[in-house]
């Protein structure tokens, strides 16, 4: 039996940065809602012309990429979805594909949920994105779509225990 | 669920779930998840880890929970 290992295998790899499951989906949550709230204080700041609000909605997003970089940085995650073939294992890529499987789906119901709001918001003079606005949405969908599957995987990975 | 005898066959040669996936090239998680059964192997992880400890596959795995190694040994013999 061949015992040479491909050097980019899940077992050969640096040792990662390990946090808590709890930790984790705490960060993929203030990740997440930070993004957002951070969006809506500058169009609140932009609405009351306050620079206030301007300030808190950089303190929000600042706070949104440190709980990204908890969650991203150094724990495998990222490269667990992006990363070359060779570098996860068949239980890995069972999981990853069952990320995206939910990717999918999540993304579909967004973008389902986002064209009836806009159908109804016209008709109801609901708010609706300016120029601004579009930018924090342009934005925030591009992080919701290059970090919701690692970001799955964060959450629902949990370490068997009493591993050696 | 598939039962297995890995974490025996593992512990019987003194080596650490580290030491199992390093040989077999798998994340040493999946070794956790395989012995307890939360995982199915397929059949190339299968024949991998049988190579590996030198038993048939159906020695390692089972579609029905293995009879202890202790109990089966113990059996008299018959005449």
């Amino acid at each position: 039996m061949s015992t040479t290992v491909n050097g980019n295998a899940p077992s050969q790899r640096k040792p990662l940065r390990k946090i808590g499951l709890g930790v984790r989906r705490a960060a993929v949550l203030a990740m997440y809602g930070g993004y957002g709230v951070a969006a809506a204080l500058w169009h609140s700041s932009q609405t009351h012309h306050s620079a206030l609000l301007a300030v808190a909605a950089f303190a929000a997003l600042a706070a949104a990429v440190a709980c990204a970089l908890a969650v991203f940085y150094r724990t495998g995650y990222f490269t667990w979805v992006f990363g070359p073939e060779s570098g996860v294992d068949e239980r890995q890529k069972a999981m990853r594909n069952l990320a995206y499987g939910y990717c999918y789906s999540i993304g579909f119901a967004l973008v389902l949920l986002a064209v009836l709001y806009g159908e109804i918001a016209s008709d109801a003079h609901w708010w609706l994105p300016n120029r601004n606005d579009a930018e924090w949405i342009f934005w925030g969908v591009m992080t919701v779509g290059l970090t919701l599957p690692s970001a799955m995987l964060a959450w629902v990975d949990q370490p068997p225990p009493d591993e050696e | 669920m598939i039962y297995n005898r890995i974490a025996v066959m593992r512990t019987e040669r003194r080596l650490s779930r580290k030491d199992l996936a390093a040989a077999i090239g798998v994340n040493y998680q999946t070794i956790g998840y395989l012995e307890r059964g939360e995982y199915n192997p397929s059949l190339e992880l299968a024949l991998k880890l049988s190579e590996f400890f030198g038993v048939s596959v159906h020695f390692l795995f089972s579609l029905r929970p293995l009879e202890p190694l202790s109990r089966q040994f113990a059996r008299p013999e018959k005449e």
